[in-house]
């Protein structure tokens, strides 16, 4: 994850460093794209939780890495990120060496504002080359903009650029090669034009007159009321009612793509990792290995990449919204409601996408510009209701209520509601406990919308997605392998019921009957599994643990699913299906086979194990509970440091605990069991 | 709410209760945490003319070329004085 050396290496170095700096909405990460190509890296500054991608430049003679900032009103920073981008831009101590030199990309169709940003890198010892980016939108909406008399007010080369259609990018690079290789003092004008020695109530009040002014006078045509068309829209989008419903429409749809879109893609990936697992299974002999291979490595990394097509669609999603501008109308429209728990409107499209899954949902909470209450979000987002919650909701309804489909619905329905009050019952505790202080007021700028850039979309989708795969990778496949070897060692011999189910399938295979003699080889495998799992380490924490579930309404078989879901939730389904002999591939194939078998199971008691009481306890339980170790990783990553990952797992396990007792005691308590 | 202010009026009034679609210029921005210096770097500065173009909370001001939308908690702590409506420039 680190940046390239070149960046770290002292003056004299060869590769020249050029950041890219520039408001939000002007554009800056399309044109980065369409300087650096695919030959990009997201790194995070030294030291802190905000990334930035650094690139080579496609065009240039010479090396030249580029560093694409985050996005910033002002070099007066008023956000982590905008601290961030001003300490690089002004070669502040962390960041010790100074760029060479700075493109600031500035909006043509807002001069007057983008200027400030302008004026404030131009007081600094740093050559600057403006690029005057959606020239073409300028030129549409008749805005036209001296370009020559700007260059001579700024005192620094300006090139009228469109960073969509590629046009002035040649000579954009041109000019910045010229400015790196003269590396002349630049006459800084400004500088007295806007010191404000007596400002009453705002620093920037010369500073403001001076854009103001020099927008005027390099501004040909007076321009035209822009915007008609976003001003309509946002009358209908940021409407108090009709903005909420047009929010809850679009995510609908959103969602109803997200899971329409990925079906096949999923099965592909779960299709490829069996295809996978079969080659390894015949080219490797039988044995350890061939399980480690096949059941660990594989079998675990699939059951968490087959989520993937799910979050690149939601990546691509969110990016595609954000870059028409409608996610800041979202932010703003929600900004009242979640106002109300404590949070700010901006925490809303993260918290949704948890729905789908909690990484991708963790990782964009960056949009929260505070760090309080972009934690909480982190925090409280894998309480939703994600995909791998799914199977397992699933099982526990179908046994619940076999019979009564509406039932099912509606407990479905509850849970995911569940899931939602205590995620936002969270918030609004650690606002007023671990995480105090008042959320901040939103200050949001609505850009004009416009058409997403698709290539901007994808390259965001692809680096959000390899950034999923490279954090919770590693993670994923180490815990793959220790559950493995907890639910395979240590071995115990083969029982006889499935030595005798062998010898008589041996005795039909002989007489011919091969059919029979396959059915009972399974049966004799599947008992062998159910067998291997009870005496492994697995099966013994199941009962270890038992007298800690069992005021839950737990058995030690259930237990067993618990530890064994520790990575992936959705486990529990297979894990059950082996521990109750049903074997993992038949209850795939024909889900009844696990519904009928784990409905008949009994107690050592004689008593049924998924009684009502039981099964509620078991589904609220999995509303809650952190099971999904790939989703610390990420917190961890996101808010640099173990403690809020270890404290995610802590008080969502306590709170799982603790509901599913309640759960099942108030029920036993009524009578239901 | 909103007291009867002529658009005339020399009178500053705090931009939460300024009246829809009417221009204004910035007086006076209650210094200085990060919050209001976000606003001032996003144009609401004194001597910067703006319009609020929808109200609520957040509420949507037109300022420095751009829309905005402000928490009326932080409108609240900006002074502005109504000015007459043939004097703010076409397009804001």
């Amino acid at each position: 994850m680190n940046a390239p050396a070149a960046i770290e290496a002292p003056s004299g170095r060869r590769t020249a460093r050029v950041v890219l700096v520039g408001n939000p909405n002007a554009g800056k990460t399309t044109l980065f794209n369409a300087l650096t190509g695919h030959r990009a890296k997201t790194a995070n500054f030294p030291g802190t939780t905000v990334s930035h991608r650094v690139g080579t430049l496609a065009r240039a003679g010479r090396s030249v890495h580029l560093v694409d900032l985050p996005g910033m009103y002002s070099l007066t920073p008023t956000t982590p990120e905008e601290r961030i981008a001003a300490d690089v831009v002004l070669g502040a101590e962390a960041h010790r060496h100074k760029p060479d030199a700075a493109i600031v990309v500035v909006d043509a169709t807002n001069l007057e504002r983008n200027l400030f940003l302008v004026s404030q890198v131009l007081e600094h010892d740093l050559p600057v080359v403006v690029a005057l980016n959606m020239i073409d939108l300028a030129d549409a909406e008749g805005i036209q903009i001296d370009v020559e008399g700007l260059s001579r007010e700024l005192g620094c080369p300006v090139i009228p650029v469109s960073a969509r259609t590629g046009r002035g990018l040649d000579e954009l690079v041109r000019t910045l090669e010229s400015t790196l290789s003269k590396r002349e003092k630049r006459i800084p004008i400004i500088q007295q034009a806007i010191a404000c020695t007596a400002c009453s109530s705002c620093p920037f009040q010369n500073r403001y007159t001076w854009t103001e002014t020099v927008a005027a006078r390099n501004l040909k045509s007076h321009r035209t009321a822009r915007g008609g068309r976003t001003e309509a829209l946002d009358r209908a989008l940021t409407h108090p009612v009709g903005g909420l419903l047009a929010f809850f429409g679009v995510m609908a749809m959103m969602f109803y793509l997200i899971f329409q879109l990925a079906t096949v893609p999923m099965d592909l990936i779960d299709h490829l990792f069996v295809t996978v697992g079969n080659l390894v299974a015949a080219r490797v002999p039988e044995g350890d290995l061939q399980s480690l291979l096949v059941n660990g490595v594989i079998g675990g990394v699939g059951g968490i990449l087959v989520f993937l097509p799910q979050i690149c669609i939601l990546f691509f999603f969110l990016a595609l919204l954000e870059d028409t501008g409608y996610l800041a109308r979202a932010a703003f429209v929600m900004d009242r409601l979640m106002r109300r728990i404590g949070l700010p409107g901006k925490a809303f499209v993260p918290l949704l996408s948890a729905h789908a899954c909690a990484i991708p949902a963790i990782m964009a909470t960056r949009v929260i510009e505070d760090r309080r209450d972009r934690l909480i979000t982190i925090l409280i987002a894998p309480l939703m209701t994600c995909s791998a919650r799914i199977p397992v909701y699933t099982l526990v309804i179908a046994l619940l209520f076999p019979n009564q489909p509406g039932f099912a619905a509606l407990t479905f329905l509850g849970a995911y509601g569940v899931g939602i009050a205590a995620g936002l019952a969270a918030a609004f505790l650690m606002k007023r406990t671990i995480l105090p202080g008042e959320t901040r007021p939103l200050v949001l700028e609505l850009p004009n919308y416009r058409l997403p850039v698709l290539r901007t979309a994808l390259l965001h989708t692809y680096d959000q997605a390899r950034m999923f795969v490279k954090q919770a990778g590693t993670l994923i496949l180490i815990i793959s392998v220790v559950l493995w070897a907890l639910a395979t060692y240590p071995k115990s011999a083969v029982p006889p019921e499935a030595d005798a189910l062998r010898a008589q399938a041996a005795l039909l295979a002989e007489a011919g009957d091969a059919a029979a003699a396959a059915a009972l080889e399974r049966e004799a495998a599947t008992i062998e599994d159910q067998h291997a799992l009870r005496n492994s380490l697995a099966g013994r924490i199941g009962h270890w643990i038992e007298p800690v579930l069992a005021p839950l309404g737990f058995n030690w078989q259930i237990g067993i699913g618990i530890v064994t879901s520790f990575a992936a939730r959705e486990v529990i389904v297979s894990t059950l299906a082996v521990v109750y002999g049903v074997g993992a591939d038949r209850a795939e194939e024909e889900p009844r086979s696990l519904y009928d078998s784990l409905r008949s199971a009994r107690r050592a008691d004689g008593t049924p194990v998924f009684t009502t009481a039981t099964g509620f306890s078991l589904l609220v339980f999995y509303i809650l509970a952190a099971q999904c170790l790939p989703t610390q990783a990420v917190t961890r990553k996101e808010t640099g440091s173990w403690k809020w990952a270890a404290f995610q797992l802590t008080y969502m396990s306590a709170l799982a605990y603790v509901a599913a007792l309640l759960t099942f005691q108030l029920m036993r308590a009524f009578g239901i069991s | 709410m909103t007291p009867p202010i002529t658009t005339a009026s020399p009178k500053s009034i705090s931009l939460d209760v300024l009246p829809l679609h009417v221009c204004a210029v910035v007086r006076h921005v209650e210094a200085e945490d990060d919050d209001m210096r976000r606003l001032m770097t996003l144009g609401i500065c004194a001597g910067r003319r703006l319009e609020l173009i929808q109200r609520g909370d957040p509420m949507i001001l037109r300022v420095f070329g751009t829309r905005l939308g402000v928490s009326r908690r932080l409108a609240a702590r900006v002074l502005v004085t109504p000015c007459d409506q043939i004097t703010c420039p076409h397009g804001l």
